[in-house]
């Protein structure tokens, strides 16, 4: 028994060890990462990148393979938009019986045996970019969860959009948690997460257009007691126009480390919302390499979180052709005791001349003990760019909170009306409708939950 | 309607009224006037109800319901009205939103159905031909950006939909061109009736050739220490506040 025991990676190998197995030409990948996940270790507070972020909580539970659990009736509904195709995983597992994915471009899961998601395409890119050690600068590191995810997913979303295909209704992928309640098992105080390990993978082919929805959801909003730790991929073609929001309305207990990777070939367009309004720890690594001449990737997020909830949006864009732009707009509203973390990395190579690269973070703190912690770093090592970046940390316009009761608005609803003004740029970006219209009801929903502050 | 008796506050430790007194009863129009930093708009802000002035001693009333228990929009529902020397810019809240949500509130709080938004829109045309205020701000959020004459005409707006029972303007003409200045007099004027009063702070005679005031008070450091008819402005106007002082306060 060793003092660091709490941080042992064993129960995470002893998953490993025991998983159902997976398609052959997977194995080498997943044994490949799952070494490199156990040489790395468990970050702690003397690594830099994860300085900010105290994984004890998460660390101290004992790890358990998602339940299977079949859904009632009903219970992935009020998170689905009807008018979209779908696909839906239940604990990280397919659920054909409730989804319905599109026709004219391929979407499958990843473990359904012949569907498609064993092809080359995939499994060329499936991985290679999230490993950690693929295409990223020297200094980037081995993303310890990255790694987790490679090797021990169970199932996830192959999308493949044809060169030049443009898809109208946007895909929605949803990712159901749905843990088992807790049972006494976990003896002493070592409480049970159980894990799952959402896959994603968007390849859009060359001039393709489409759009991919994600939401983060629990079946139960207070049950917690899970930790989901997805990765996504997208390979954004020449040419290609890539919109992409995640939601994440996870427990307000969960445990969300979360790892997305955007790829941008030559003139290729990637466009990611991230809305975080669960969870109570909650990571996002987020890295979007330019690496075709006349790529553009905008980056923007929203966190309105409370309580003893906490945020880490870590962000790395790498420019490493030239004319390739960047827009970065992270906003948190933050109440309670919560905290967040806003990590902007820019990295402009030498050769990426002509970089526009542009990063704002702004807060708003709701009470005397939020926290918020917003560290831009560039790193330009080309001499012909604009770079541009700033940071904020406000609390409410009180003036204007006291124009709007003079008027006769309830303080409540002024308080909420100043929130919802600071916050909305970027719910109302979201163009498609029930989706614009779910984000506004969250954002709402959360402002108003907040009782007299 | 309002009373304000021995009013004393003070902001951030710094005594600025030191003894108001003033009553205003419906249908009344009153001009307050004084020199910069006499206190006008510490008044007005502590009749609305400004939660960092500190009223120390004295008592205001409205209708006999004691302001100082009563929250701003609590006053605003009883009919109290501001229109700020410095109105605040809200980006984010779209202004003919947040006039609707404000009339709504003030429905609501008086047990009268809330308007929805195609009678609100007809009522905020209505109003905003009035007062004259191009349909383009309507439609922007709250004061951002407005040029300085663009705000005082937005407060007018907001007092002609509002339709309050005692409306304070607080400099609602500085800043105004001369056609402006019309308009917003012509917008008071058409609200004024018998149960509705006016205390209209100024430190131009000229907007009250337009607005003739019923009563004029002077306040100077604090306190009011002349009071008089219409024709109070015009002496002011000749001799200035130096020779008024020096003339008449007899305390
Ligand atoms: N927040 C504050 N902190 C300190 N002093 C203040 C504060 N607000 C107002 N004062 C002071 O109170 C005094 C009265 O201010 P007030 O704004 O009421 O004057 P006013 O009569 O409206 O002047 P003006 O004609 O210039 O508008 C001024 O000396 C001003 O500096
Ligand atoms: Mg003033």
């Amino acid at each position: 028994m060793t003092i660091a025991s709490g941080r042992s990676t064993a129960p995470y190998l002893d998953l490993y060890a025991r998983r159902g197995g997976e398609p052959e030409v997977l194995r080498a990948r997943r044994q490949e990462a799952i070494e490199r996940f156990e040489a790395a270790g468990f970050p702690t507070g003397r690594d830099e990148e994860w300085r900010q972020t105290n994984l004890g909580s998460l660390l101290r539970a004992a790890p358990a393979a998602a339940s299977r659990r079949p859904l009632q009736g009903g219970e992935a509904a009020r998170f689905l938009y009807p008018d979209c195709p779908r696909m839906v995983f239940v604990n990280g597992r397919y659920a054909p019986e409730i989804s319905s994915p599109p026709r004219q471009i391929t979407a499958v899961a990843l473990a359904e045996p012949g569907a498609g998601g064993d092809t080359e395409a995939v499994l060329e890119h499936l991985g290679a970019h999230a490993s950690g050690r693929a295409s990223c600068s020297a200094d980037a590191g081995v993303h310890p969860f990255a790694a987790l995810n490679t090797g021990l997913f169970e199932d996830g979303a192959a999308i493949v959009i044809p060169d030049g295909a443009v898809v109208e209704q946007p895909l929605q992928v949803l990712w159901l948690n749905a843990p088992a309640a807790p049972a006494a098992e976990s003896g002493g105080d070592t409480p049970a997460v159980e894990v799952s390990f959402p896959r994603l993978l968007v390849i859009a082919g060359e001039n393709s257009q489409a759009s991919v929805i994600e939401t983060f959801a629990a079946v139960d909003p207070k049950a917690g007691g899970y930790f989901v730790c997805p990765v996504s991929e997208f390979v954004c073609g020449a040419g290609s126009v890539l919109h992409h929001t995640r939601l994440q309305a996870d427990a307000t207990d969960a445990f969300h480390l979360g790892f997305q990777h955007a790829q941008l070939e030559r003139s290729a367009s990637f466009d990611s919302s991230s809305l975080a309004f669960g969870g109570g720890l909650v990571r996002n690594d987020t890295v979007g390499l330019l690496d075709g001449e006349g790529s553009h990737c905008t980056l923007d997020g929203l966190y309105v979180i409370d309580g003893s909830q906490f945020v880490d949006n870590h962000m790395r864009v790498e420019h490493r052709q030239p004319h390739t732009t960047s827009h970065q707009l992270y906003k948190g509203v933050l109440d309670g005791r919560a905290r967040s973390v806003f990590n902007g990395r820019i990295y402009v190579h030498q050769a990426a001349q002509k970089t526009d690269a542009k990063q704002t973070n702004r807060n708003l703190l709701l009470s005397k003990s939020a926290l918020a912690n917003s560290n831009p770093q560039l790193e330009i090592f080309a001499d012909d760019v604009r770079c541009t970046h700033g940071s904020t940390i406000g609390r409410l316009d009180e003036e204007a909170l006291f124009y709007l009761r003079s008027r006769g608005i309830e303080r409540e609803q002024a308080h909420a009306m100043l929130v919802y003004a600071f916050a909305r740029e970027l719910v109302e970006k979201a163009s498609h409708e029930p989706l614009r219209q779910d984000l506004e009801s969250r954002l709402l929903a959360s402002l108003n939950g907040g009782g007299p502050r | 309607m309002l009373r304000v008796s021995d009013l004393h506050a003070k902001v951030e430790e710094q005594k600025i009224l030191k003894g108001v007194d003033l009553e205003v009863n419906a249908g009344e129009v009153h001009a307050v006037m004084g020199p910069n930093g006499s206190g006008k708009s510490t008044l007005a802000q502590v009749l609305a109800g400004r939660e960092d002035y500190d009223v120390t001693a004295g008592s205001l009333e409205l209708d006999g319901d004691d302001l100082q228990e009563m929250a701003p929009e609590e006053r605003a529902h009883a009919g109290l009205f501001l229109a700020f020397q410095y109105p605040v810019e809200i980006p984010g809240v779209g202004n003919s939103y947040f006039l609707k949500a404000a009339l709504n509130a003030i429905r609501k709080a008086r047990g009268e159905d809330e308007l929805d938004a195609m009678d609100f829109l007809q009522l905020l045309r209505k109003r905003a031909e009035l007062v004259d205020v191009d349909e383009a701000l309507l439609r922007r959020p709250v004061n951002e950006g407005f040029s300085g004459g663009e705000k005082k005409r937005n407060e007018i707006l907001q007092m002609a939909v509002l339709e309050p029972r005692l409306a304070v303007l607080d400099e609602t003409d500085s800043g105004l061109d001369i056609d402006a200045l019309k308009t917003v007099a012509a917008g008071v004027n058409a609200l004024r009736s018998e149960d509705r009063a006016f205390v209209v702070i100024t430190h131009y005679q000229r907007l009250l050739n337009y607005i003739v005031p019923d009563h004029v008070h002077v306040l100077l450091d604090g306190r009011i220490v002349r009071s008089g008819g219409s024709e109070l402005a015009l002496e002011l106007e000749e001799k200035g506040y130096t020779g008024l002082t020096n003339g008449s306060s007899g305390d």
